[in-house]
């Protein structure tokens, strides 16, 4: 039997989709196409068979279980949701208080102030403090006890040299 | 005077279980009739309607209310057969059919339709055939035939053009004809 392209119309024809002015003339073209009788009659064949088998219902019971299973799903979906309100809540406050000290912070320079008078003054050696300001430092007050010691060592030089005569 | 379908989600996305629960038993059945066309055994039926109903109440908030609520589900339940559909292979069962209806006997496991007027015995096992078309097929034939939507319907279920539920269905309906005609 050769094909016909009405055919393909058929389903919406057999399912009422069609509007009234294609539906005319899809009846029109079903009095001479035996394609078309033959797929629509098939298509009301597979409508009565779906038809004809029973409902399949849900017993009470089964519903029962269906309803008990699904309420534990959504209780702990809901438990998840309190979680993580909880969760955002505390990370919000924490972001809070993160904020409010590093304002305060930034308020008090750079944190706790000490009295000048209680500073620690560190003392660099004196070759740090050249490398750091590029200067010399003056010419140091030198204390007897270096003097006399400077004259020892001047003493004991001149003795080791001479060999030890006078 | 009950609440519709749309006051009953409006609820339940606030929190209200009695709400969810109305809306369950509302829809239930009609869920598991297709549940069980599509999957061919109650267990996985059930399964797949307790899926449905969690991801409804999942999705209650998000509900644009841009389709009607029995829309929206039936979408859901698509989804989730589509999930559960790949942990029942292996374990595929044929429904069972009680047939008691006028016109419907048992016999072997097969179902005989006889129609009234052509006598037509032809002893088939419609869930087999369904299970046996591609997918695409097979959503549009169930939502057609066993849920008995409309064109415009199926459409916003499986989220395609109309003129794609048209040809899909028509296709459907060919290659079912043609996998009972080798059949009989």
């Amino acid at each position: 039997m050769d094909a016909c392209e009405t055919t393909s119309r058929m389903s919406a024809y057999h399912d009422g989709e069609l509007s009234p002015e294609l539906r005319r003339k899809v009846e029109d073209h079903l009095i001479d196409c035996p394609v078309c009788q033959e797929a629509l009659a098939s298509m009301r064949g597979i409508s009565a068979m779906f038809a004809a088998m029973p409902g399949q219902e849900l017993t009470h019971e089964e519903m029962g279980e269906i309803q008990k299973a699904a309420e534990a799903e959504i209780d702990q979906t809901t438990r998840e949701r309190s979680l993580l309100r909880f969760a955002g809540g505390l990370l919000a406050a924490a972001a809070s208080i993160l904020i409010v000290c590093g304002a305060w912070w930034s308020e008090s320079g750079t944190g706790t102030t000490v009295p000048p008078q209680q500073m620690v003054v560190i003392d660099n050696p004196a070759w740090e403090r050249v490398a750091m300001t590029l200067k010399v430092d003056p010419e140091p007050v030198r204390s007897e006890n270096t003097a006399l010691a400077d004259a020892r060592l001047a003493d004991w030089m001149l003795d080791r040299l001479s060999g030890g005569n006078p | 005077m009950p609440e519709s379908d749309l006051e009953l989600l409006r609820s339940t996305a606030g929190g209200d279980g009695e709400a969810f629960n109305s809306l369950a038993e509302r829809h239930a059945q009609h869920l598991f009739r297709l549940a069980l066309w599509w999957s061919g055994n109650r267990a996985d039926a059930e399964d797949i309607v307790q899926e449905t109903l969690v991801g409804a109440f999942k999705g209650a908030r998000a509900f644009s209310g841009r389709s009607s609520v029995k829309t929206w589900i039936t979408r859901i339940l698509m989804r989730q057969a589509a999930k559960i559909r790949g942990k029942q292979r292996g374990r595929r069962q044929t429904m069972s059919i009680h047939a008691s209806d006028e016109g419907l006997t048992m016999q072997s496991g097969r179902l005989a339709v006889e129609s009234g007027t052509t006598q037509v015995d032809q002893r088939i096992d419609l869930q087999a055939m369904i299970q046996r078309l591609p997918e695409e097929h097979r959503q549009v034939i169930l939502l057609r035939e066993a849920q008995g939507l409309s064109y415009e319907e199926i459409a916003e279920v499986l989220e395609i053009p109309i003129g794609t539920v048209e040809s899909r269905l028509y296709r459907a309906r060919a290659g079912l004809k043609q996998r009972l005609n080798g059949y009989s």
